[in-house]
């Protein structure tokens, strides 16, 4: 107990009040004389009697001591919390307010005092913010809304406000934090977006422009370039036929070449159109039975040269979803290569199945015909590329890069194996 | 008895000798007339223009019909030939390299008897030209002229 001035004038203070309580009590009653030993025994007693006082007076000072201390601790969290802490009433009055709820509605903590909250939010949310106190004070659980508040800065600050019903309802304590950066960010965000949908819808357009262009351009392609072709195979084959008497035999042999010629380029310009319809065709997907598909291409096939002798094993029950018009052309592409590259072997053999590569259904043609060499595989699905002289195979190499395509299309992969002579196989999957 | 003759509506100069040329080869003797582009085709069935004083009744036995035309394309000259009592029941075989699927499906849309694909090369060209003529003008039954 420290003795300073405060300390003895508080002193002082106590026993003049105990004394003047002492007085009241013993109003009435008359002095009374004691006996030596009496007078010693009640000394004795006053003394124990103050000293009793004195501990207990100190361990009071020491209580005090340490509910101050866990005051102030309190009253530090609370006032410094990095959150507005308000205490409400049934209206909305703020009846407490943390410094940090202060400065976010920007006004000192004295002036707060019974004003509405509601008064400090903007124009716009008020009538939301009056239905939230409402359902906190109806519910008696943990609400929260957003709102923003009445600033007279250009920028709006955003809060985001939880409160909770005290338990005998007719106040609330509510945690408002600053969420005006978190807005700005959303806000960002759909700009972002908007911005992004509208580039997406630009590209669309162009696109769809494109793809007009292109498709004028494949029709134009279609009758002009074939009419020039014709009168070049059709003038030379009168040539040859007519005036053959009169052309030697390299003469003639000049227009065989010129008729071939014009023959070729009449087959690029179908396989280009084929490709660029393959391209740009919409792509109306749906269960196609691939087993019927590939039995009715074999059978064309076969008709195409009914003395070839090939064997055709064809696994049942094949089926894809997909194009059934882009998938014929597949099946086609892929068959007829197979047909095509088996025509030297004398015992053909040709089978579409279906196989899995990690866990995944993968489709497959397989031939034993001329194979290829794996070290220009990369060459294969390329346009026009070609791993086979034409005096061995007629091609134009488009078959491959249509399939290619198609199978993209579907969202999925084609590639091949083969050895030179011992055939190829080739793999897709839809 | 009139005769029996082809009218060809094509502007191409080339198609139209490869055409004469092949006609010959497999000696089709019908007269051909050919018109080069599709007004003046018009013109001719319907007796106005350049031809006004024709004999209508001397319709062609059949028409072979480019699409790709000048001035007026051979789509809307089908529609015409089809939209008059005079011409509405006249064959029209189609004739044109196009190979496009839309072109197929209004060439029937606009009531064309038949759509022939020009091949490139001479040899199916000159063929199908001898099937055509074979057909058109000795097995097919033309519709009866009308009085």
């Amino acid at each position: 107990m420290k003795k300073d001035k405060n300390t003895l004038a508080a002193a002082a203070e106590l026993r003049r009040r105990a004394e003047e309580r002492l007085r009241e009590s013993k109003k009435g009653e008359a002095a009374r004389p004691g006996t030596k030993e009496e007078t010693q025994r009640l000394l004795h007693e006053l003394q124990v009697h103050q000293i009793e006082l004195e501990m207990q007076n100190e361990e009071l000072q020491q209580s005090r001591a340490e509910v101050e201390t866990g005051l102030a601790q309190y009253t530090d969290l609370y006032t410094f919390a990095p959150v507005g802490y308000f205490t409400l009433e049934r209206d909305g009055a703020i009846s407490r307010v943390n410094l940090t709820g202060a400065s976010l509605l920007g006004i000192e903590r004295s002036r707060l005092m019974n004003r509405r909250f509601g008064l400090f939010v903007s124009d716009d949310f008020r009538p939301a913010f009056n239905a939230f106190l409402k359902k906190v004070f109806e519910n008696q659980a943990k609400e929260t809304c957003e709102a923003a508040l009445r600033t007279d800065r250009n920028e709006p600050v955003w809060v985001q406000i939880e409160a909770i019903a005290s338990e005998d309802g007719q106040g609330c304590r509510a945690a408002v934090v600053d969420i005006t950066e978190r807005k700005q960010a959303e806000g960002e965000i759909r700009r972002l977006n908007e911005e992004l949908e509208r580039r997406v819808k630009e590209r669309t357009a162009q696109l769809e422009t494109l793809n007009e262009e292109l498709e004028a351009f494949s029709h134009s392609v279609s009758h002009d370039l074939r009419a020039p072709l014709r009168s070049i195979s059709g003038f030379s084959q009168a040539l040859l036929e007519n005036y053959k008497d009169r052309l030697d035999e390299q003469g003639q042999h000049y227009l065989e070449r010129l008729s071939a010629a014009s023959e070729r380029m009449a087959g690029l310009i179908d396989d280009l159109l084929l490709l660029s319809h393959v391209a740009r065709v919409e792509l109306k997907k749906s269960k196609v039975d691939l087993t019927a598909l590939a039995r009715s291409i074999m059978q064309e096939l076969q008709k195409t040269q009914p003395e070839r002798q090939v064997e055709f094993v064809l696994a049942p029950g094949l089926a894809a979803s997909g194009d059934p018009n882009l998938m014929r052309t597949l099946l086609e592409n892929l068959l007829s290569n197979a047909w095509k590259f088996t025509s030297k072997k004398p015992q053909a053999r040709i089978e579409f199945g279906m196989t899995y590569h990690d866990d995944k259904p993968v489709f497959f043609i397989q031939d034993n015909g001329a194979g290829f060499d794996m070290t220009y595989a990369d060459k294969l699905f390329k346009p026009f590329q070609r791993l086979h002289s034409l005096a061995d195979f007629p091609g134009t190499g488009i078959g491959l890069a249509s399939v290619r395509r198609i199978v993209h299309r579907h969202g999925g992969r084609a590639w091949a194996k083969g050895k030179p002579n011992e055939g190829a196989t080739f793999y897709f999957t839809i | 008895m009139e005769q029996k003759y082809i009218l060809l509506v094509e502007d191409n100069p080339d198609d139209v000798e490869l055409t004469l040329l092949a006609f010959k080869k497999y000696n089709i003797k019908n007269d051909l007339v050919v018109i080069q582009n599709g007004a003046e085709a018009l013109d001719y069935l319907f007796a106005e223009g350049a031809y006004a004083g024709r004999d209508l009744s001397n319709m062609p036995t059949v028409i072979l019909l480019d699409l790709k035309l000048p001035k007026i394309g051979g789509l809307e000259v089908l529609r015409r030939i089809r939209a008059d009592e005079r011409t509405k029941f006249l064959p029209v075989v189609i004739l044109t390299s196009s190979k496009e699927e839309q072109d197929l499906i209004n060439g029937y849309k606009f009531g064309a008897n038949s759509y022939v694909r020009k091949p490139v090369d001479f040899a199916q060209f000159t063929e199908a030209a001898r099937q055509l003529g074979l057909y058109w003008m000795i097995l097919n039954e033309p519709p009866p002229r009308k009085s």
